[in-house]
């Protein structure tokens, strides 16, 4: 084995190594966009096959987890396409979530709360949606934001706040016909 | 409502998000998504251990071959036997060959293989009439041939030149008719 192939192989091991340290950052966002622990794991599962596939073009490995968070967005975005081509194939489907997490026995109340949440995320418009996700579950700065969708930081700040506006909005709905 | 939100006006929500993302990463934990990633990788590959290194070398290695096969297809082409110009040029190049003043000696003629199909129809007209044209041209220039070591310009007639011109002209037509036709082609 030549050196270079050596230090190739070093490389690429000290990346997946690495990569391993960001797997909750990359749940936490897959969870943003597919609202369920079970889907977000098996998207965490894509983000990282395909993150292993293309591990030879990382250049710079300071930017390893922005290029990650970008592939798990990618990879989620992709997900939820296909989804919903397959929604309108399956009119039986609740707007709900199809699998809940089996080990949370939350109270009645939270349930309510956490489901119009799952629901308001549901309603944004996709680019204010990949802000949301990134920043409240991704927890990314907005210099991590920018730098992951490129956009500027002042783009960012105004997205994030319409989503954070709608989500309110869409969560103090129920209680103010109430 | 105001249009800026701040963080605090974000609380409840943020610790609402907060909470989920507890819960689910209290199962996420509860997997081995080590694992589940490795057994997905081999299953991937097709069983065997994930060469993630070696794909790093595979675009390289798999270009050269295939630059390799088609620099090898190349060749088989150039060096086919039979391989050569056109038949219309063929034809074209036997016929001149035959005509006095080119360079071919005059017993020279092209041949065609056994399993060539021949020239077209075109090709062979204008053979045809080259030929003639030629034999007609090399008549009589031995009926004016120039003694040896006369060194001067034969005396022709009037008639004789016409008739020479006339010749020219037509093996001139001839070659024109067949280049405007190739180019239809």
């Amino acid at each position: 084995m030549n050196t270079g192939r050596m230090a190739r192989t070093e490389k690429a091991v000290r990346l997946t190594e690495e990569m391993m340290t960001y797997r909750e950052d990359v749940f936490r966002i897959c969870l943003g966009f597919s609202r369920n622990p079970v889907d977000a794991e098996d998207l965490s599962q894509e983000v990282y096959l395909k993150a292993f596939r293309k591990i030879g073009t990382v250049h710079e490995p300071g930017a390893l987890r922005v290029w990650l968070l970008r592939i798990a967005r990618n990879t989620c975005l992709d997900h939820q396409k296909k989804k919903r081509l397959f929604r309108l194939f399956q009119r039986s489907v609740t707007p709900g979530d199809a699998r809940e997490n089996p080990n949370q026995h939350e109270h009645l109340d939270t349930r309510e709360r956490l489901a119009k949440l799952k629901a308001a995320v549901r309603r944004l418009p996709g680019k204010q949606k990949v802000v949301f996700v990134l920043r409240e579950y991704g927890h990314l700065s907005y210099a991590e934001l920018a730098e992951t969708l490129g956009l500027k930081p002042g783009t960012v700040m105004s997205r994030l706040n319409r989503a954070r506006k709608a989500v309110l909005d869409c969560m103090t709905e129920g209680n103010d016909e109430k | 409502m105001k249009n800026k939100l701040t963080d605090h006006d974000f609380k409840n929500i943020s610790a609402l998000i907060r909470q989920e993302e507890e819960d689910a990463l209290a199962f996420f934990r509860t997997r081995d998504f080590r694992d589940r990633v490795e057994t997905r990788l081999k299953e991937a590959a097709g069983g065997k251990r994930p060469p993630i290194h070696s794909q790093i070398r595979a675009v390289p290695v798999l270009a050269a071959f295939l630059v390799l096969i088609i620099a090898g297809i190349f060749f088989s082409i150039l060096k086919r036997p039979g391989a050569g110009p056109p038949p219309e040029f063929r034809a074209l190049a036997s016929a001149l060959g035959q005509l006095p003043g080119f360079s071919h000696p005059p017993g020279w003629e092209w041949t065609a293989s056994p399993g060539q199909t021949g020239s077209s129809r075109l090709a062979e007209s204008v053979q045809e009439a080259l030929v003639r044209a030629g034999q007609l041209k090399r008549e009589e220039e031995d009926r004016i041939s120039i003694p040896a070591g006369a060194g001067r310009v034969p005396r022709l007639s009037l008639e004789q030149k016409m008739e020479i011109l006339f010749k020219e002209k037509a093996i001139e037509r001839v070659l024109s008719q067949f280049k405007y036709d190739s180019k239809e082609v």
